[in-house]
């Protein structure tokens, strides 16, 4: 009851923040429904057709690509999701919503907010002598919120799932299987999960709610430009499973349909929502125990 | 006739244990110790902020912990509550050892804490309502902990508190109010109370401490720390005065009450008689002395009579003078 009680006002505290972080997830899947529209019935048709009339051979269409994606225009094409993505077929190009970095980046902030505002956050604001003044122990206030987050997490996923079916239906795009897009948005919610767990863990440390959101930021940029970068130069490459977002794959769930994946360059199979989801229950486990260890300083 | 005599008895009984019904939270006997301090010490890295506390607190005592800043009150009732670990001895409240158990420790006492932080988002009402779930109730004043404990939404009419109100609107002063609702509203046999009038006006402050009263006389155990030494004086039993972590002096107010400060100037030196009844101390200087006597006063007055006085001050030891003595003029 204590834990259910504190998972409750945890959910209160968090809700006009989460129905904006779901409005804008849900907003963003439509906006590349839309997107995804426009290439496919206007600018891929234009380029076809431009591309005949200059009686190009498939061989020259080639060079031109691999000349267009040189430098930058190579890591943005890897950004998007590399050579998974056919501008000709609608249901690749929808999948780029999903792993655009800017649906990382709002992803990452839910975890890493939420995660430093419950521990470290609460010593903070002083509130946490409040609560631990009560009877409830260290380790109940951090599965409170688990708890809370097995709420919160999957009405993100649920906000992304159903942006993307608003954009399928509004925008009748052809050979989309949404189910594949369950699996993804449920990869989503195991990288937030992830995220925050980790950040638990520094939250259980700390006493500053800026301080651990800013190092657990700047570990996740460090994470992202490895994975990011492995996938340019093989010297990176054996890091990527280091990453967290090695762990986020939601074009090959999109397009294979499948929980569990064969990564190219790697020859093992994994299941990536559940990679992630461990990672975030062990950070969750990890920072009860720090917690219930530590001092509890005196407001500042 | 007789039989309603034998009712009105059993009424009257039933309700003097109703209002002092601790019963729910299995607290031992008055006069038995619910509070043993064994030197519990606390190191922050080289920082000595608690040096081998030695104490014992009986049920039903009000105790005063005095000190200036950085004495280390603070952090012997942070260590009560199990917020921090021990360096060394132990605490235990209620016979549940302070870290190893402190939910069990909690969940006997309520805590006031000295730098006010309330939820700011939610309102008096739902900020009760959510330590009262925290604490196993379905909500406050709706289930009360034990019988003759008052209702949150009375208490806070009775002291000008609106509950619907969201804490973020409310003054220091009334958030200090409501603070004070749920440490009484939660019924506990022992309560933690850091500085609890901070902030109150006199006349709220008064409320309070004839409140304090009460829960005593209901066997109520409570542990305050305070700067006002008037209010420390005007309600507890006990005090501990702190310096640099180490227990200074505990003095019970009692005894000090028995105590007098007689300075006399003579108009020359003379030889003062090695023991004279009840003198506790002496200080001697030139012509001038002075003597802290316990009980009657008629053993030294009679020999100063004898005496050719020039000057005579009397006064009661107060509490104020053995804190000078121990932190000099240190608020």
């Amino acid at each position: 009851m204590t834990v259910w009680a504190l998972a409750r006002k945890v959910a209160y505290d968090w809700r006009w923040l989460l129905v904006l972080t779901a409005l804008v997830l849900a907003i963003y899947e439509l906006i590349w429904g839309k997107i995804t529209d426009r290439i496919y019935r206007q600018f891929m048709p234009l380029v076809n057709e431009l591309l005949a009339l200059a009686q190009l051979t498939p061989w020259a269409i080639k060079a031109l690509e691999k000349r267009f994606l040189e430098g930058p225009g190579q890591i943005i094409h890897t950004l998007l999701g590399g050579d998974l993505v056919n501008l000709n077929d609608p249901a690749t190009v929808l999948t780029i919503g999903y792993v655009h970095p800017f649906v990382q980046f709002v992803l990452c902030l839910w975890g890493v907010g939420r995660g430093a505002a419950a521990l470290a956050g609460e010593i903070d604001r002083g509130t946490m002598e409040l609560l631990l003044a009560q009877p409830i122990s260290r380790r109940q206030i951090v599965y409170a919120h688990l708890l809370a987050e097995a709420w919160t997490l999957p009405i993100l996923a649920g906000a992304m799932v159903l942006g993307t079916a608003l954009g399928v239906w509004g925008f009748a795009l052809p050979n989309v299987v949404l189910s594949g897009y369950v699996i993804a948005a449920s990869n989503a919610l195991a990288l937030a999960l992830a995220v925050g767990g980790i950040t638990m863990v520094f939250s259980a440390m700390g006493q500053s709610l800026w301080k651990v959101a800013g190092g657990v930021l700047l570990l996740l940029l460090v994470m992202f430009l490895v994975n990011l970068f492995g996938q340019l130069w093989p010297v990176l490459q054996p890091y990527r499973p280091a990453t967290l977002f090695f762990y986020y794959q939601p074009q090959l769930h999109i397009l294979q349909n499948a929980w569990w994946l064969s990564l190219p360059d790697f020859s093992y199979r994994l299941c990536p929502p559940l990679v992630l989801s461990v990672i975030g229950l062990v950070g969750y486990l990890l920072a009860a125990e720090i917690f219930h260890r530590r001092d509890i300083p005196a407001p500042l | 006739m007789q039989l309603s005599q034998e009712l009105l008895f059993v009424f009257i009984i039933s309700y003097v244990f109703a209002f002092c019904d601790t019963s729910p939270h299995n607290q031992p006997g008055k006069g038995q110790s619910v509070v043993t301090i064994e030197r519990l010490t606390k190191h922050y890295g080289r920082v000595v902020a608690l040096d081998n506390l030695t104490l014992q607190i009986d049920q039903g005592e009000i105790v005063g912990l005095l000190g200036p800043n950085g004495s280390g009150k603070t952090t012997a009732l942070r260590l009560l509550l199990g917020f921090l670990r021990p360096t060394a001895g132990r605490a235990v409240v209620a016979g549940f050892d302070c870290w190893r158990q402190s939910v069990e420790v909690r969940r006997r006492v309520s805590y006031l804490p000295g730098e006010l932080r309330l939820y700011e988002n939610l309102t008096g009402r739902q900020f009760l309502e959510f330590l009262a779930r925290l604490r196993g109730w379905a909500a406050s004043g709706a289930k009360e902990p034990g019988n003759g404990i008052p209702d949150a939404p009375g208490l806070a009419r009775q002291w000008g508190l609106d509950l619907d109100r969201p804490i973020r609107t409310l003054s220091s002063g009334m958030k200090h109010k409501l603070a004070l609702i749920s440490v009484v509203v939660a019924g506990t046999p022992i309560a933690i109370l850091d500085e609890p009038t901070n902030t109150l006006d006199p006349a709220m402050r008064e409320e309070f401490l004839a409140l304090l009263r009460q829960w005593r006389n209901c066997g109520r155990t409570i542990i305050l720390s305070s700067h006002v030494l008037s209010e420390v004086a005007a309600v507890c039993d006990r005090v501990a005065i702190l310096k640099q972590g180490r227990l200074a002096a505990l003095e019970r107010l009692s005894d000090l009450r028995e105590l007098r400060r007689v300075r006399a100037r003579l108009a020359r030196p003379v030889a003062v008689p090695g023991s004279v009844p009840g003198v506790e101390a002496e200080e001697n200087g030139q012509r001038t002395y002075s003597w802290v006597v316990r009980g009657s006063l008629q053993p030294l007055l009679r020999w100063l009579a004898e005496q050719e006085v020039e000057d005579l001050h009397l006064e009661p030891v107060g509490l104020e003078q053995i804190y000078r003595r121990i932190h000099g003029d240190t608020p």
